[in-house]
């Protein structure tokens, strides 16, 4: 993807570039705005003064997916509304996460037997990084969400992996 | 380096003297090149590191136009509101004008009675014009966002049955 | 006045269109015929002692045993602010009008209460009658180019819909009980 990725062994230079750009990541992951239905109002209380997700860096919502990094996809998604979710998921600039909040979008939620309209999960849209349960979830169960979310970004690395090289390698072949 | 060329170049200009004198001229050009490439190369520096280091992925739809998710319509470079433009326009005019009543009122003191005096009618007649343009934008109605069409009186509406 | 003299003056007023009046029912009704419907609305609306000029909701009913669609219009009156006389008890008043489930045609009163226009696209979009005279009769709440109408009791979920898996139960493609 960037020009450094894969390209040096690990060394310490690497490492310590990996370091410093998820640290940076992960501390500023902006979401974009994408309150779908109730759950957006959990997602409201956790960027409000109690829950605060401006001291993670997060709590910068961004109106526009160009200068966002991470969607929280926060309510129960349509067939209606997948078209909108793809078009915007593919409008985010990369580095890109999704988490998908709430029942309804883990997998249906509470309409996963009679919805006639509602996708079983936005992973059918969209792929997704992290999956909060709940209906809605707590704003400290998303908190905890995004936590393994900076965990995880905190454990990628632009080093190159011999493994993942020799699978891609066998792929080609 | 860099930083002692910077130091070399600052440092003659504090050695030259009080504003207004400098140092001599190749030092003082030194100094100013160094601080613009130095200007320069912090900015650039961040923009090709950034280059090497971000990911990209090309896809289509990362170029489209943004419009809440939708397919958009049309292009997004549209005829805009004209009264936008009248406001900007006068606020330039009369942001300038007070650009030129800044030096004027700092130095209005000094000078004896007939220069105030002298000064103070040069300065009426400046603001005088610009009044008469005041005038003339508040009468016809250009610091209106909503303008009326005419400047007859309009009578209320017959109020209008509610029909099949 | 009461449910019962507003359905004697409508049965007199106009003899044939009232089918039924229904007085015992947790909301009393009166089934209509619906080519008269529309005739019967205006005068519903615009006749002095009842005044009903306020459509509060549009339902729709499939009757799956008697093979038919209805209608419920949910009418009341909403006094004006220089009204002669205040009501003592604002009217309600309750309309069904029943269509067949093949080719269910209702007369669309858009034109008589302004309410009707996206209430009877509702009815249309989830229950699939059609009004006629309807000024934009297009699906509300669906898609477009969804298929079937959703709230009749027969109704199928979609096996996928552009590429969207519709269930990922197997096979599972309608409510089961």
């Amino acid at each position: 993807m960037s020009w450094i990725e894969n390209r040096f062994e690990e060394g310490v230079i690497v490492t310590s570039l990996d370091w410093a750009i998820n640290w940076g990541r992960s501390n500023s992951l902006w979401p974009v705005t994408f309150g779908l239905a109730c759950c957006a109002i959990e997602m409201m209380a956790l960027g409000a003064s109690r829950f605060d997700l401006d001291r993670f860096g997060a709590g910068a919502f961004r109106p526009t997916p160009r200068q966002a990094d991470l969607m929280i996809v926060a309510g129960t998604v349509t067939y209606k509304m997948a078209s909108r979710v793809r078009r915007l998921f593919n409008q985010m600039g990369e580095p890109k996460f999704v988490i998908a909040m709430g029942a309804c979008t883990v997998g249906g939620g509470p309409y996963f037997k009679h919805g006639y309209h509602v996708v079983k999960g936005v992973d059918l849209v969209v792929p997704v990084d992290v999956y909060v349960p709940g209906c809605p979830p707590r704003p400290e169960a998303l908190l905890e969400g995004i936590m393994r979310l900076q965990d995880r970004i905190r454990h990628t690395s632009r080093a190159r992996d011999p493994r993942a090289a020799a699978a891609r390698a066998a792929q080609l072949a | 380096m860099v930083a002692s060329g910077l130091n070399a170049g600052f440092g003659a200009l504090a050695v030259g003297g009080p504003v207004g004198e400098g140092g001599s001229g190749p030092v003082l050009v030194i100094g100013i090149v160094l601080f613009a490439l130095v200007g320069a190369g912090i900015c650039l520096g961040g923009l090709v590191l950034g280059w090497f280091l971000r990911p990209r992925v090309r896809h289509p739809e990362k170029q489209s136009i943004y419009e809440c998710g939708e397919p958009a319509i049309g292009r997004g470079w549209v005829q805009f509101d004209l009264r936008f433009y009248v406001v900007a326009l006068v606020f330039i005019i009369f942001d300038v004008e007070i650009a030129f009543f800044w030096p004027w009122a700092v130095v209005f003191g000094q000078g004896g009675q007939q220069v105030k005096t002298a000064a103070l009618y040069d300065m009426l007649f400046f603001f005088g014009v610009i009044v008469v343009g005041f005038l003339y934008l508040w009468r016809y109605g250009y610091l209106d966002w909503v303008r009326a069409t005419s400047s007859t009186p309009r009578e209320p509406e017959p109020r209008a049955e509610v029909s099949p | 006045m009461t449910f019962e003299q507003i359905a004697s003056l409508l049965r007199e007023r106009f003899a044939g269109a009232v089918e039924e009046v229904v007085p015992q029912a947790t909301r009393p009704y009166v089934t209509v015929a619906a080519e008269r419907w529309p005739e019967v609305a205006r005068f519903l609306r615009d006749e002095p002692r009842l005044k009903l000029n306020f459509l509060r909701c549009v339902s729709s009913l499939d009757l799956l045993a008697e093979d038919s669609l209805a209608a419920v219009y949910d009418l009341a009156t909403v006094p004006d602010a220089e009204a002669e006389e205040v009501l003592s008890c604002p009217h309600t008043f309750a309309v069904r009008v029943v269509t067949d489930r093949a080719a269910a045609h209702i007369p669309s009163v858009a034109g008589v209460w302004p309410a009707a226009d996206w209430h009877e696209r509702e009815a249309f979009d989830l229950m699939g009658i059609v009004f006629d005279g309807h000024p934009d009769l297009r699906r509300i709440l669906c898609p477009e180019d969804w298929v079937g109408h959703p709230l009749r009791k027969d109704y199928e979920f979609p096996v996928e819909y552009h590429g969207i898996p519709g269930t990922t139960e197997h096979e599972l493609n309608s409510p089961r009980h």
